[in-house]
């Protein structure tokens, strides 16, 4: 019975070289951001594996927790073009996608010419994403999507690795637009910032307040990005965790066979098929970071909250009874086997 | 399973000895700790199954006693019958469910699953058997089968995830008790006298009863004692018929095969003709005096035949004037309400004799009927033909005018409409605004009436001095609710403010060490 591990041994040295090589770049990111950022460890992990698994995640927390200093320090640490976009009620979808713009040509005459705005970049801070008014946020929706912008009869692809990280504040409702359901689908993850503990407290005033202030290098480079993002796409998905997968997706959507009572009585909408594919690529970054080479049940729990939680509308019975999303998964969580029928 | 046949990699699968084989045969100690699970679980299903099937059948043979006790026949299953049957029902269903669980084995798949739950270690065995069997070539998918080969070289003989045995359901503690009732109360049902415990309980007391009642001449067996004379020996049928009889069942009750024959004139002999073997050999014994000994109690309705009350025809015929309500019933006349009696009850040949000049005088008064009754017909008051006036005309002119030539649109000498817009289209049936029987509110008057104005008495505000801050800033009150709304206006505002401190402080509250908001911390799955 004891036969050798494999019958495949350089496969399998293969995929752990792989694997330790994921890992290695991903700890390397997140050595190289936790110098600024203190704290949140989960917050950088999922912020990382977003960006490993070709995501885009929507960032929400009050004010002064670090959102744009964690999406500033990230891009900080990659070697790629970063641009930040401020949103305000006054910007327009031209603004951030680009414009034609008459230009004066040496010989003489004028011409048309494509100016490119602040999206044509590969990582994109939209920060204070949803002051911008719905038409400006839904100039982002192509982009995000497709990787491409179409400007007139001009359309543009967007250069790789493409991702873009929004932060928006849960408070000061007062002249916001808030995110329309497409927009909020097309972000892979939306991760909720939370206060510090005490003890990061004090390395942020270390940090932050005396004369030396930590620098971050780029630790990275776009190619490399890519290189984890197809490693991410080699790990292994079973029938079994595929299914279960699916089934969560299902279980949020009332009416579904798989939604518990709690869903069918305050959820007016649930997840979408890109809620599924969130679980799959974000469970398997965290497979590869676990140091395994398939995704397990376990790992499309542990990431179902962030990939669901902005994809549930609640019905009014559901706002009125001040029902929350998180609790809704973990109900939904509850309710559906991890065994295949 | 695909094996390397499927595979296009070469990866080994099951048949060709590879770790599909290997998996396979390390989860043997899983699969049949799970297959004994499952019989342990199936007991019990099979023991409530059990009490079903022997409930239902209780509930069957009650009612199967209770029908042979009215239908007064023996009942064809004994008591001794009854439990084979409740042995053997219970047997069979008990078998059948375990015979289900006997031949459902554990799938390689589950026993992986459920070895995997109880490990919680993120599913590695049963990643490691699905790729094996889905023969996947990537990297990856090798280095998971090799993880999970490995790990279950460790836990090849741990216990898998059993479901919790659950507890014997109420309702199989109901349905037993259910069993012993029906049980019990078909034993109190008793079982239905036979034919032939019939006779020989009645046949004492009729031969009894037959010998006070035997007239002079006629013997026992019932035939005729030459001896006597013929005008004694005629006996009419009718007043046999009419004798109360004396012989009952021991139970008190008349003997179910004798019942229904008094009224019919049959005898005795000739129910039990048709009764059954036993009645019959009882009856065969018996004849017409017997007959007329055990006369039984005659039926509600023949107790109506025999007595019925004096008809309409024999009072006719016995020249006695018919009451009011026959004769005024409206049966012939086509009307629905008036008659005393009704029609069910009026005798077809009453209707025969209706002569022609009584038919002209019933459709002349049909009309002042009709319109006498029509505000009560249809179950309320309605208007009556005689409000009913003719329709308007509809011809648009003015009726006394001279007709002139139909309008051309060129300004001839149409005469004008007479009314236009969307009152010439509405109806002209003027429906009454009062019906019979009822005050009407008749027409309204309105009366105009000048009267000069006057100042209404009343008291004149008075504005009273205050000292600064002595009142509340605005004299309007800010929660005017009705006094029963206000308590539940504050509750809610409470609950919501309450609700808002409470999620306010959560997100204040700072994270565990080394987690953030965000960590995904599902709970593990329980099943």
């Amino acid at each position: 019975m004891n036969r050798p591990m494999s019958e495949h041994p350089l496969a399998t040295e293969d995929a752990a070289r792989q694997a330790a090589r994921f890992r290695e770049v991903f700890d390397r990111l997140k050595k190289e951001v936790h110098k600024v950022f203190v704290g949140h460890d989960d917050l950088v992990e999922n912020v990382l594996a977003v960006l490993l698994s070709d995501g885009h995640v929507l960032l929400e927390g009050v004010p002064g927790l670090g959102k744009t200093l964690l999406a500033r320090t990230l891009a900080a640490a990659l070697q790629i073009e970063f641009s930040r976009i401020q949103f305000t009620p006054d910007l327009m979808p031209a603004d951030i996608v680009g414009t034609m713009v008459l230009h004066e040509k040496e010989g003489g005459g004028h011409e048309l010419r494509f100016q490119q705005g602040p999206l044509v970049a590969n990582f994109i801070l939209a920060d204070e994403i949803n002051r911008a008014t719905p038409k400006t946020q839904s100039a982002l929706l192509e982009a995000m999507q497709e990787r491409q912008i179409s400007v007139s009869r001009r359309t543009m692809r967007l250069p790789e690795p493409f991702i873009v990280v929004a932060t928006q504040n849960p408070i000061e409702q007062e002249g916001t637009y808030p995110l329309p359901e497409a927009q909020l689908d097309r972000f892979m993850v939306k991760l909720l910032v939370g206060y510090p503990q005490e003890r990061e407290y004090h390395d942020i005033l270390q940090r932050t307040t005396e004369l030396e202030q930590p620098k971050v290098e780029p630790v990275s480079t776009g190619e490399e990005i890519l290189a984890m993002r197809r490693i991410v796409r080699s790990v292994a998905v079973t029938d079994q965790v595929r299914s279960y997968a699916v089934r969560l997706v299902m279980a949020t959507q009332p009416g579904s066979p798989h939604a518990p009572a709690a869903v069918n009585n305050a959820v007016a909408l649930g997840s979408s098929p890109r809620g599924a594919q969130g679980l799959l690529l974000m469970g398997k970054v965290r497979a590869l970071i676990g140091g395994r080479f398939a995704v397990s049940c376990q790992d499309i729990r542990d990431v179902a909250l962030p990939v669901l939680r902005h994809r549930i509308l609640l019905s009014f019975e559901g706002q009125s009874e001040r029902v929350r999303p998180d609790d809704l998964i973990t109900a939904v969580i509850g309710s559906v086997s991890e065994l295949s029928n | 399973m695909s094996g390397i046949a499927d595979n296009p990699g070469g990866y080994a699968g099951a048949r060709d000895g590879g770790p599909g084989r290997e998996f396979e045969l390390l989860l043997r100690t899983s699969r049949q700790r799970l297959r004994r699970a499952r019989l342990r679980e199936q007991i019990r299903v099979a023991l409530d199954r059990a009490i079903w099937t022997v409930t239902l059948l209780a509930g069957a043979y009650c009612l199967l006693r209770l029908g042979c006790l009215a239908a007064g026949r023996p009942a064809p299953i004994g008591w001794t019958g009854y439990g084979w049957l409740v042995l053997a029902g219970a047997f069979a269903a008990a078998a059948a469910a375990m015979l289900a669980a006997l031949r459902d084995v554990p799938s390689l798949r589950e026993a992986a699953e459920r070895l995997d739950l109880s490990a919680q270690d993120h599913n590695r065995i049963a990643i490691g058997l699905a790729l094996a069997d889905s023969g996947t070539p990537g990297a990856f998918a090798r280095a998971a089968i090799d993880d999970g080969l490995g790990y279950l070289r460790r836990l090849k003989d741990a216990i898998p995830y059993l479901d919790a045995g659950r507890p014997m359901p109420r309702g199989s503690l109901y349905r037993a008790i259910a069993f012993c009732g029906l049980t019990a109360l078909a034993a109190l049902v008793g079982n239905a006298p036979t034919g032939a415990a019939i006779a020989e309980a009645g046949a004492p007391a009729t031969a009894h009863a037959a010998a006070e009642r035997r007239p002079a001449g006629e013997s026992a067996n019932g035939r005729r004692d030459p001896a006597m004379p013929a005008a004694a020996q005629s006996q009419p049928a009718v007043s046999s018929g009419n004798r109360k009889s004396v012989a009952t069942s021991p139970a008190g009750r008349p003997p179910a095969g004798l019942r229904n024959e008094a009224g019919t004139g049959r005898t005795g002999g000739e129910v039990g003709a048709e009764a059954s073997p036993s009645d019959r050999s009882a009856s065969a014994r018996g004849d017409s005096t017997d007959t007329s000994a055990t006369a039984p109690v005659p039926k509600r309705k023949d107790a109506k035949t025999s007595a019925p009350k004096p008809s309409k025809e024999s009072k006719v015929l016995a020249g006695q004037k018919p009451e009011k309500g026959e004769e005024s019933s409206s049966i012939g006349q086509g009307a629905s309400g008036g008659g005393a009696m009704s029609a069910v009850q009026n005798a077809w040949s009453q209707r025969d004799q209706a002569k022609e000049g009584d038919r002209q005088e019933n459709e002349s008064e049909e009309k002042v009927e009709e319109e006498k009754e029509s505000s009560t017909q249809r179950g309320g008051i309605q208007p009556s033909l005689k409000d009913r006036t003719d329709s308007p005309q509809r011809e648009l002119g003015i009726p006394d005018a001279q007709e002139g030539p139909p309008g051309t649109g060129r300004g001839g000498p149409t005469p004008p409409k007479k009314s236009r817009g969307t009152a010439s289209l509405v109806l002209g049936v003027p429906v009454p605004d009062f019906v019979k029987g009822r005050v009407g509110p008749g027409t309204t008057k309105i009366t105009h009436e000048r009267v000069e104005p006057s100042p209404m008495p009343g008291y004149a505000s008075v504005a009273a001095p205050a000292a600064r801050r002595s009142q509340d800033e605005t004299p309007c009150r800010r929660f005017d609710v009705p006094s029963a709304f206000a308590a539940v206006v504050r509750n809610y505002l409470v609950a919501l403010h309450s609700a808002d401190q409470r999620v306010s402080t959560e997100d204040r509250r700072p994270a565990a060490p080394g987690q953030s908001t965000d960590a995904g911390r599902a709970p593990a799955v329980q099943e």
